[in-house]
């Protein structure tokens, strides 16, 4: 039983005396049947009034918890679709990685073009923003972006000189980033 | 070239020259890009064969890293864009190199030297020639 219910009871129950007390201090001429029940009417319907005000406040009181739980878990399951989507955008990273290496530009293109729009995903996320060196990531994001610049002209025949090696420690750094929010957002879950 | 484009550029020279843009090299061979709030700017030279001249690269990519635009200038069709962008780049490397911060400290090095100090008036003077014999002659020699 709540508190609200447990005071609600006691106000009934002062009301019950309180009219108890009214009626058997009625002189025997005024104890009509009329007039117990207009003091069992003013009594009931004042501490009804009471008791239905204290019942409203517990109710809200009641959804407002409830719709804190709802927002709380679902908190918690956005936090647990980012880990799918962090563990995600390690593996593109680590595809392209590989890809590089085999000297298959197309297809790390196509990679990189995925893992941006999780990494832009990511900076829009609210819980990376309390993980992650924003400043860090951000310029890691920046260079990845460039990288797919320049990846992309050299697919187009633009005479150009990529350094893939400074590519791929974009994208080591940028594993390391992820999987430090990944920790950390599992650890707080 | 138009004008907002112009705009851009010369305002990116003064905030170069300001050093209120940073630029950072980038993993392409000579390209250069600094990150403004609303996106990043690129820029590099390519050598293009069929004018068989250096041309200049700009590219304006937006927040989210999508090129929204590009701008190739050549000293062939397009002089006086070519030597706008030219001095953005020279800038640019001039900064970045900190090549007038190695020639100040150069100077004030040599200039502290008693021996070099008493030679420059003379040097100014003198033809290159002379000038080069007298920089030979004072050069400290060397242990083999």
């Amino acid at each position: 039983m709540n508190n609200a219910n447990k005071v609600s009871i006691i106000i009934i129950l002062i009301g019950i005396l309180i009219t108890a007390i009214l009626i058997v201090n009625l002189d025997t001429y005024e104890q009509s049947f009329i007039n117990i029940v207009s003091i069992i009417g003013s009594v009931a319907s004042v501490f009804g009034l009471i008791v239905a005000i204290i019942q409203i406040a517990s109710i809200k009181k009641i959804s407002e918890i409830t719709s804190q739980a709802v927002q709380e878990t679902k908190a918690k399951l956005v936090d647990k679709l980012s880990i799918a989507d962090i563990s995600k955008a390690e593996k593109l990273a680590r595809e392209i990685q590989m890809f590089l290496r085999d000297e298959k530009y197309e297809s790390a293109y196509l990679r990189l073009t995925d893992l941006k729009s999780s990494l832009l995903q990511f900076q829009a996320s609210v819980s990376i923003k309390d993980y992650l060196q924003p400043k860090k990531y951000n310029k890691l994001v920046e260079q990845i972006q460039i990288d797919i610049v320049n990846l992309s002209d050299l697919l187009r025949g633009v005479p150009k000189d990529v350094d893939f090696s400074q590519v791929n420690n974009h994208l080591e750094q940028l594993v390391t980033v992820l999987s430090q929010f990944e920790n950390a957002v599992k650890f707080h879950i | 070239m138009d004008t907002k484009y112009k705009q851009i550029i010369a305002l990116l020279i003064r905030k170069t020259e300001n050093g209120r843009a940073i630029w950072r090299e980038t993993s392409a061979k000579q390209q250069f890009s600094t990150k403004l709030e609303s996106g990043t700017i690129l820029i590099e030279p390519a050598f293009d064969k069929a004018e068989n001249a250096t041309v200049f690269i700009l590219s304006i990519l937006n927040d989210t890293g999508d090129r929204v635009f590009s701008l190739t200038v050549s000293p062939l069709k397009e002089k006086g864009d070519f030597d706008l962008v030219s001095r953005l780049y020279d800038t640019i490397q001039r900064k970045h190199y900190k090549v007038d911060e190695t020639l100040d400290s150069i100077l004030d090095e040599l200039k502290s030297d008693p021996s070099s100090a008493l030679r420059e008036d003379d040097i100014q003077n003198m033809s290159q020639a002379e000038s080069e014999k007298v920089l030979y002659k004072s050069a400290p020699k060397t242990n083999k």
